[in-house]
């Protein structure tokens, strides 16, 4: 399709809310690379210097006023500003973030505090959402980040936050050595090469009985 | 509060001579320097003080770095006096987050207590309070720190353009050409999957009892006229179904209730002996039982 970049600039500047890749495929009858071709292009015109940034998070589009530019921004217009989160809302947001879904009860254990105040911010700032209810009792509510939280810290999707699968090894690490210990100093009493062995004796007896039947 | 910090000195105290005696002599030693650490920290440096802490695995944590020891190194025991030491402070803090910081005071003490007891070796069913600990502090720090990350690559300093007034939602629509014969297509295919789908719904039968409680009840009854004694199994011919039986044994029971019999078995799956009872050869001709109570299928 010619002029793809072009198209999808002017629809994505109209809609002004994120604007689904899907959708811009199934209208335009193209592939998704074509459009990450063209969204590629589109952020080249858009680069660090432009005042308009083109944010690609979980497979929307839309576009910003570059950060860079904030402060000239606010003198003339007086946006609404948000703040940045405090340390207690940071670290919860960063659990939900790698562990989601995850309940409210699972992030208390890791920060070893009450974390209701947290969450009621995360959640008023729509940075999180319950995602569903917990099959235990109680059915406690599960949360998982935004689309809004993407947004803001800049990633396209959760895979791609910063040490995503080290860090969740990590975690997996400390919760095997040190939950079952107990079991990580088992050691089978037949070992590997003599059941081999064993397993090797039996076959051929069978074949020799084979050979005495025939 | 006091009263809590007064009595772990005491334990402090007979900690050290303990220790003096035995191999633990190393944690004491251990214990000192951090000490120390902590006094030269006091001194020169900016105190930090309980409310600068997110929570108790903050504090727990920040006392390991002071120490500069690996977590899985460190005793704990060790770092309980500075803990407790932090603790004086607590009246700072609202009751919510001071019962926090309460609770994993007492879960150090617990620990630095069982150091102290000879370890029972059998007992190894319960999860060892210090390594559950030292997980939960090691998980904390990879959280804290990844939320530190985080924080730089936050940005709060984007702005959004609001939709122009004339934009709607995403736009479904049909095909611009849609002739009629493609609708009367679409719509016999659907209908012809629908005759498949019935086709495939195959017809069970149901099959009429061909006996009746009511039945039984009254072949019973004229049994009895005759006989004043048969075998539960006299009642049956050569092939019976097993839903003559059920309903021959249903009948059974109901004249028994009526007490039209008496039955007798001598043992679990024996014969059933039937008797008539002498009273009723009268009732037995007159009385109509109500048949119709049971006559459910005629």
């Amino acid at each position: 399709m010619e002029n793809l970049e072009n198209i999808i600039e002017s629809v994505v500047f109209v809609a002004g809310e994120p604007v689904l890749i899907s959708d811009l495929c199934f209208k335009f009858d193209v592939k998704p690379k074509e459009i990450e071709k063209a969204v590629q292009k589109l952020n080249q015109k858009y680069d660090e210097a432009s005042g308009i940034k083109l944010l690609c998070f979980n497979n929307k589009l839309q576009f910003a006023s570059n950060p860079a530019y904030v402060d000239y921004v606010s003198s003339v217009l007086n946006p609404i500003r948000q703040r940045n989160l405090t340390k207690a809302t940071l670290e919860t947001i960063a659990i939900i973030a790698y562990k989601q879904p995850v309940t409210r009860l699972e992030i208390e254990e890791i920060r070893g505090v009450n974390c209701d105040y947290a969450i009621n911010i995360l959640l008023e700032h729509k940075l999180i959402e319950i995602v569903g209810r917990k099959d235990a009792v109680g059915k406690p509510a599960l949360f998982g980040t935004t689309d809004e939280f993407l947004k803001r810290f800049n990633i396209t999707s959760i895979a791609d936050l910063p040490d995503y699968n080290e860090l969740l090894e990590n975690v997996q690490k400390i919760r095997e050595t040190y939950s079952d210990s107990l079991f990580n100093h088992f050691e089978p009493t037949i070992q590997e090469s003599d059941m081999d062995k064993k397993l090797e004796e039996l076959s051929k007896q069978e074949t020799v009985k084979t050979d005495e039947e025939l | 509060m006091e009263n809590l910090t007064n009595e772990t000195q005491i334990e402090e105290i007979k900690v050290v001579e303990e220790a003096s005696k035995s191999p633990v002599f190393d944690v004491t030693k251990l214990d000192k320097k951090s000490l120390e650490i902590l006094e030269e920290t006091e001194d020169d440096e900016y105190r930090f003080t309980l409310d600068q802490f997110e929570g108790p695995l903050d504090l727990l944590l920040h006392l390991i770095k002071t120490t500069k020891i690996d977590i899985f190194e460190v005793s704990l025991s060790a770092i309980t006096e500075q803990y407790l030491e932090y603790m004086k402070h607590i009246d700072d803090l609202d009751m919510e987050r001071a019962s926090e910081f309460i609770d994993m005071s007492a879960t150090l003490l617990e620990i630095k207590s069982r150091h102290l007891l000879p370890t029972d070796p059998i007992e190894t069913d319960e999860e060892d309070p210090e390594v559950r600990l030292k997980r939960q502090i090691e998980e904390y720090r990879i959280f804290k720190e990844q939320s530190e990350k985080l924080s730089k690559i936050e940005d709060v300093c984007k702005f959004y353009k609001a939709p122009d007034d004339s934009v709607g939602e995403f736009k479904y629509e049909l095909p611009e050409k849609l002739p009629v014969d493609g609708l009367i297509q679409a719509f016999t295919n659907l209908m012809q999957n629908m005759t498949i789908k019935a086709e495939v719904v195959q017809e069970k039968k149901i099959v009429k009892d061909r006996f009746t409680v009511a039945q039984k009840i009254t072949q019973i009854k004229d049994w009895l006229i005759t006989k004043d004694r048969f075998k539960f199994t006299d009642m049956f011919e050569g092939d019976y179904s097993r839903s003559e039986m059920i309903n021959t044994f249903l009948a059974l029971l109901e004249l028994l209730k009526r007490q039209y019999i008496t039955v007798s078995q001598e043992g679990l799956f024996n014969e059933i002996d039937i008797v008539r009872n002498d009273d009723i050869s009268s009732r037995l001709t007159e009385d109509t039982i109500a048949a119709s109570e049971f006559d459910g299928d005629k």
